[in-house]
């Protein structure tokens, strides 16, 4: 008798309590079905905190994580998925919080954390999850330069072959243009690195300036003295020098990442086309 | 002993509820300690909502407000929950008098707590005394701090020596004057002698520049005058740049002092 | 009340098993990979109040136009000199904005650190014409 009323006087403070958190998780489900993700998020933490036994973490981490997906604080949400991952022994959901990670990783485009997740994915998985998988596998390879790899993922996606090969075939074309040669142009002659990428207005702009500074020095070294010249006009003949073609080459770079980034895209715009 | 029991289930059901009073002022204070300020202050909203009778939980109101840079709502507030100023009890007036300092809006401030009840005469004295030392007033301060009257007060000991300390300043109007007559010479007057140095290189290298060029192309030449305008510009630049950084000199030290007294001043309210 | 439980918790595995259909959408990885941009934009230039202020922003947006852009960054502050230059010029007026960004230029040695602020996303140092570097005092109370 005094075990099975200290038996119910347990079970019923154990149904109170969940009862009251569990109005407190329904709230927060409700706010998060209404895509109120940040009201949302606040009475999942609240819960939380009240939520002594971890009776509840399974369950409101990856929701905490999802809002915080949704408000697109994508750092702080690796972190939920990371608790979310821990907290549950299910694998399938194990895969879908990696997946998550993966994609969060992504968009802020550190590159390195998304591969590590990406090794954390099992062998075995569904054809959702290894679609999932194989799509973020080709952004990953595409990102980190790649390229085959992510060109053989994005044709798994992409059931057209012939713009796949396409459009690797200009990437292809991308990487010919290198940051060293521009940069080695312009040393050679001022404006020329600049003008091999393609970009006119800062060649001319480069090679302008640094020839009338070379000029402006030989006029005063003549006309006046050549200390004279040297103290004037070196100092910024220098700088402008140097600068062009350092500057030729950061453009060289920046005309690459332009470029792949088109590509990228486009290859995103056959990816979102055939779904 | 079953109606023992009941109570007990009951009371045990009450006590769980996340949204009781309880359970919301330990997240309350949870979020307050933990620096979630803002959702502080939603949560003492709510509970200041229920209990509109208690002070301390409406002073943690207006602390959170004052911690989430809030200060605004909280001045509002403050008034709406206690529209008789002379009355606030003492925990929400401190922290009153805190949120209109950190508003910078001294007088006001300097009003609420003359008039305020619940404050002791060496409050006051205290909340003027450092009122005036962040505004930045050492010498109304000094004027202050002599109606205290527990000489052992050591909030008020502590600011004697701080307001001892203000008294090595340095003077603005003469690292210009120096820096007129030999550039540069203000800045390392006040502790920037590199910046000096840069100075005085700069205005004597186009000085220098600008005389040569006088002497070679003469004074109808644009040469001289260009190079001479642009010295100038620097002469001009450095007596103002050591005036400043004088002023800053003296302001950093200030700034200092100021914060001295605001641990000292926080470590008694 | 147990049975509401295991409902609720029914359904919401059945909204997390829901959620695993819906493919990833596509348009949050545009921005997967930089997009090389490199043009900078001078808000500092725009919003002119009178002839001396178009003029010195045409000044400015001429220099950061043709020279700077071919420059090497040297500057050790945030904002520039040039920039600075401009914001003086626009908040104090020729004279005194002139005579401010004069010794701006001779301050722009890299000699003296300690005396400013670290902008972290830059990694410059901060000095912004008329802004007080005191750290404030009474917003530090805790």
């Amino acid at each position: 008798m005094k075990l099975a009323t200290f038996l119910i006087l347990i079970i019923n403070v154990w149904v109170a309590n969940a009862q009251d958190l569990n109005q407190t998780v329904a709230f927060a489900n409700k706010l998060y079905e209404e895509k109120s993700y940040q009201n949302a998020m606040e009475a999942y933490k609240r819960a939380l905190y009240f939520d002594a036994e971890s009776n509840f973490a399974t369950q409101i981490y990856p929701k905490v994580a999802d809002c915080l997906y949704n408000i697109q604080d994508y750092r702080q949400a690796t972190e939920y998925y990371e608790l979310a991952y821990f907290s549950t022994e299910d694998q399938a959901l194990k895969n879908q919080y990696l997946l998550k990670k993966i994609s969060c990783f992504l968009i802020i485009q550190d590159y390195d954390y998304a591969e590590i997740e990406m090794l954390n994915l099992p062998e075995v998985l569904t054809d959702e999850e290894s679609k999932e998988k194989i799509f973020y596998e080709a952004m990953l390879r595409f990102a980190k330069g790649e390229f085959p790899e992510s060109k053989s993922a994005f044709s798994q996606i992409i059931e057209d072959s012939t713009i796949v090969n396409e459009l690797f075939k200009k990437n292809d074309k991308i990487s010919k243009i290198s940051p060293r040669k521009a940069k080695i142009l312009s040393i050679i002659m001022p404006g020329l690195g600049q003008l091999y990428v393609g970009d006119v207005k800062n060649g001319l702009n480069s090679f302008v300036l640094t020839t009338g500074l070379i000029a402006l020095g030989l006029r005063s070294a003549i006309l006046v003295s050549p200390l004279d010249a040297g103290i004037s006009i070196l100092p910024w003949f220098q700088r402008y020098y140097q600068g062009g073609y350092k500057k030729a080459e950061i453009i060289a770079v920046a005309k690459i990442q332009e470029k792949r980034y088109k590509v990228f895209n486009k290859l995103l715009d056959e990816v979102e086309k055939k779904q | 002993m079953r109606i023992l029991f009941l109570l007990l289930i009951s009371f045990s059901t009450i006590a769980q509820d996340l949204y009781n009073f309880e359970n919301s002022k330990k997240y309350g204070d949870y979020l307050l300690k933990s620096g979630q300020y803002e959702l502080a202050g939603k949560e003492f909203e709510r509970l200041v909502y229920f209990t509109p009778e208690s002070d301390t939980l409406k002073t943690q109101l207006l602390k959170s407000y004052r911690l989430s840079n809030q200060t605004n709502i909280g001045i509002f507030r403050t008034k709406q929950l206690y529209p008789d100023a002379q009355t606030i009890p003492f925990a929400p007036a401190l922290e009153y008098a805190k949120l209109l300092m950190q508003n910078k809006d001294w007088e006001n401030a300097r009003t609420f707590w003359t008039n305020n009840q619940n404050f002791k005469p060496d409050d006051k004295t205290i909340f003027n005394t450092t009122s005036e030392i962040f505004n930045n007033d050492f010498k109304a301060a000094r004027n202050s701090l002599e109606n205290i009257q527990n000489k052992e007060f050591y909030v008020a000991e502590g600011y004697k020596t701080i307001l001892e300390k203000e008294t090595h300043k340095k003077s603005p109007a003469l690292a210009g004057i120096m820096s007129a007559v030999v550039p540069g010479t203000g800045k390392a007057y006040s502790n920037n002698w590199k910046d000096g140095l840069v100075s005085l290189f700069f205005t004597a290298g186009m000085a220098f520049q600008s005389y040569r060029n006088f002497n070679k192309h003469g004074v109808n030449n644009y040469r001289g005058w260009l190079y001479g305008g642009i010295g100038f510009g620097f002469y001009l630049g450095n007596i103002y740049g050591s005036v400043k950084s004088t002023k800053d000199f003296n302001k950093k030290k200030i700034n200092k002092l100021q914060h001295e007294a605001s641990d000292i001043f926080n470590s008694y309210y | 009340m147990k049975m509401k439980y295991i409902a609720t918790s029914c359904l919401l595995l059945g909204l997390l098993l829901s959620k695993n259909d819906t493919s990833a959408q596509v348009g949050l990885y545009r921005n997967v990979l930089p997009d090389g941009n490199i043009k900078k934009e001078y808000t500092e230039a725009k919003n002119n109040q009178n002839e001396v202020q178009v003029l010195f922003s045409g000044l400015f947006l001429f220099y950061k136009t043709f020279f700077s852009s071919q420059d090497l960054t040297v500057c050790t502050f945030s904002p520039s000199c040039s920039e600075y230059g401009i914001l003086a010029v626009k908040k104090f007026g020729m004279i005194k904005g002139g005579v401010m960004t004069m010794d701006r230029l001779t301050r722009c040695n890299g000699l003296t650190p300690q005396n400013y602020e670290i902008d972290k996303k830059t990694m410059l140092l901060k000095d912004e014409p008329g802004a007080d570097n005191a750290v404030p005092v009474v917003s530090t109370i805790k």
